[in-house]
């Protein structure tokens, strides 16, 4: 356990140098427009934050850690567990930290300050801080669970097939995705398949209940970074560094 | 002690060491009694290997330059020691064999050579 | 109770498609410098690669502080410190963030001892790391090794590509550490003045097999250079000698001390240094290959 938060906390400080400075300017200008505008700019806080993986990533290829893997007092499962704890340690810090921006930004209404109140834009912003509204909500915890799956998977198979394939891997599996969402919703829309609700209504749920999916949402999450990050580490550990 | 190691020289390494500690044991440079330093120290300062010294070290103790004190480290024998008695008296012999060989080859007769060694007694 | 052997090596074997370790085994004690020499592409860093578990030996035995390299990795490397030919760290990081970085991986970490390491070996704790020269990026390595107070020191080719101030200083580095007589130092390279006056032992590494293993003076005591008319030499020497080779003045050839007895006075002989001695391996090689040629 020890060892597997050392290495986070030694990946973080390989990004930090150069990954946090671009990512808290991100941060700062979206958390900001999303106080004023509408709170839907939080993902992208959510989205930046992958700039913190790929940072490393790069650097760790670059300068041959798989040296200092060999001669640190460590179990080689260790590295490739702290990685894969990394990915989502660090999109779950951001999804919390933007939850709550939400709840903020829906209280303080910040829009209220800008002038042209009575303007149609203005109308539409306003609509987005809507209170009885749990889109935003959701949105944030959609697009963790995205982030997090996807760099979880794409951490595994760049680890297991090596770096250089990764952009075919990228591609090939949007291009899955992209194929299989299609033929869903396709099949759905000509009612060939019976239709299934892929997400709940959480504006007809109670806060309670939300809440309860939310955390389900984010343990799945957890669930499939560890499994990717345990096929990973028992391929990865037996090979030669 | 001062010891300078010639890469290009025929003589090994060793030999060279305990050609110039004896030399300035001999010579008074390094005083009876003073402690010499460590194996280690010295493969540091000079460095060579730990293995060069040792050896160093127990050739001059077998020939009675120097006495090893366990747990203190290596001193200079005291004079009175027999083999180094013997050695300097080995040298002395050595040198008047030399002076009488090229006293010799001068011509001078017996009593030649014996003045000018009285005259060396005199200072 | 301390283990008298600091490194064993036992049979070492591991095939890979070009190149294969054959029965590898060597042992350093504690307290002494072993210079591991060999021409490129001998098997010295797939060896070493094998004592820290990057490689995994087909079979053979290794131990480190008596305790083996592959049951007791991890307790072994918190006390191995290990300098490669090239950084293995953060390049676009500086000297205080990599001890930020590594400091909770070691036991025995001291920060003290590390930046007191980095005064002494001139190295700029502000500057990029991956803008130091070679020289101050092996001494980076060095720092790292001592600060978390390792007994053995393992280096793979550290002097490649280095400067002779470098390298010189390297040598009184290593002669400090090993001021400490319960420690070891394994030094791989294939320039040979860098151990031929510090190292202890020497084990010589050729076409993956151990050639010669044991203390330095042994092996510069039991090898000349022999020269001279091929002509004067008898017969039953020939056999004997390695790397023969006919120049238009005459010949050259390895040979063993305790074979140079009843030669003819008008064949010469120097001691042989490592390097030559390495040398003449390779030639006697080529030889072989040479007559093998011919006899198809």
């Amino acid at each position: 356990m020890k060892d597997i938060l050392n290495i986070m906390r030694f990946d973080f400080l390989t990004a930090k140098t150069t990954a946090l400075p671009i990512f808290g300017v991100i941060a700062v200008m979206c958390n900001a427009l999303g106080l004023l505008f509408s709170p839907m700019m939080f993902v992208y806080v959510l989205m930046a934050a992958s700039f913190l993986i790929v940072q490393l990533q790069t650097y760790a290829e670059k300068y041959g850690f798989h040296k200092l893997y060999g001669i640190l007092p460590i179990n080689r499962k260790s590295i490739t567990r702290g990685r894969f704890q990394y990915i989502f340690w660090t999109f779950f810090a951001v999804e919390i930290f933007e939850l709550i921006m939400t709840k903020l930004a829906l209280v303080l209404k910040l829009y209220r300050i800008l002038p042209n109140q009575e303007n149609e834009t203005m109308q539409f912003v306003a609509e987005t801080f809507n209170a009885e509204s749990t889109l935003n909500y959701s949105l944030i915890v959609g697009i963790f669970v995205v982030m997090c799956v996807f760099f979880s998977y794409m951490q595994m198979m760049g680890q297991i097939f090596g770096q250089e394939n990764e952009m075919k891997i990228v591609m090939i599996t949007l291009a899955v995705i992209t194929v299989g969402a299609l033929a869903f919703f396709g099949l759905d829309s000509y009612d060939i398949i019976p239709h299934i609700n892929v997400l709940p209504d959480f504006d007809a749920m109670s806060l309670a209940k939300r809440t309860l999916w939310y955390i389900g949402l984010n343990a799945g999450a957890f669930v499939l970074n560890v499994l990717f990050g345990e096929i990973t580490a028992g391929k990865v550990s037996v090979r030669e560094l | 002690m001062k010891i300078v190691i010639k890469n290009k020289s025929e003589l090994p390494i060793y030999e060279q060491i305990e050609q110039q500690i004896t030399a300035q044991i001999l010579d008074g440079t390094v005083k009876e009694d003073e402690q010499l330093p460590s194996i280690r120290q010295l493969a540091r300062d000079l460095k060579i290997s730990v293995i060069t010294t040792t050896r160093v070290y127990n050739d001059l103790a077998e020939q009675g330059f120097i006495i090893s004190v366990a747990g203190r480290g290596y001193f200079v024998a005291p004079r009175h020691n027999e083999l180094l008695h013997e050695r300097l008296l080995y040298e002395m012999e050595d040198g008047l064999e030399k002076a009488v060989r090229f006293g010799r080859d001068a011509n001078l007769s017996d009593e030649e050579i014996i003045a000018a060694l009285r005259k060396f007694l005199e200072g | 109770m301390e283990q008298m052997n600091i490194l064993e090596i036992k049979d070492l074997c591991k095939t890979y498609d070009s190149f294969a370790l054959k029965d590898v085994s060597f042992t350093l004690p504690r307290g002494y410098i072993m210079g591991f020499v060999g021409q490129n592409g001998s098997g010295k860093t797939t060896t070493i690669r094998s004592i820290l578990g990057m490689a995994k030996p087909d079979s053979g035995r290794i131990s480190v502080f008596g305790l083996d390299a592959e049951t007791d990795s991890i307790v072994i490397k918190e006390r191995l410190g290990v300098v490669f030919d090239s950084l293995y760290l953060a390049e676009h990081l500086n000297i205080r963030q990599i001890e930020q970085q590594l400091k909770p991986f070691y036991k025995n970490w001291d920060s003290k001892e590390f930046f007191r390491r980095i005064e002494d070996f001139d190295l700029p704790d502000n500057k990029r790391i991956g803008d130091f020269s070679k020289g101050m990026k092996m001494k980076l390595m060095i720092a790292v090794a001592l600060s978390h107070k390792a007994e053995l020191m393992i280096l793979d080719e550290p002097t490649s590509g280095l400067d002779p101030v470098a390298r010189d200083e390297l040598l009184d580095i290593l002669g400090e550490y090993i001021e400490d007589e319960n420690r070891g130092v394994l030094f791989s390279t294939h320039i040979t003045a860098d151990v031929e006056r510090i190292a202890d032992y020497v084990t010589i590494l050729h076409n993956g097999k151990v050639w010669y293993t044991g203390t330095k003076d042994d092996l510069t005591e039991s090898y000349a250079v022999l020269k001279g008319d091929e002509k004067e030499l008898p017969d039953a020497v020939k056999p004997k000698l390695i790397g023969f080779h006919n120049y238009r003045n005459g010949f050259e050839a390895l040979i063993r001390t305790d074979d140079l007895a009843g030669l003819p006075t008008s064949l010469e002989y120097e001691k042989a240094s490592i390097d030559e001695i390495l040398v003449y391996i390779a030639k006697e090689d080529k030889h072989e290959r040479h007559s093998e040629h011919h006899a198809v």
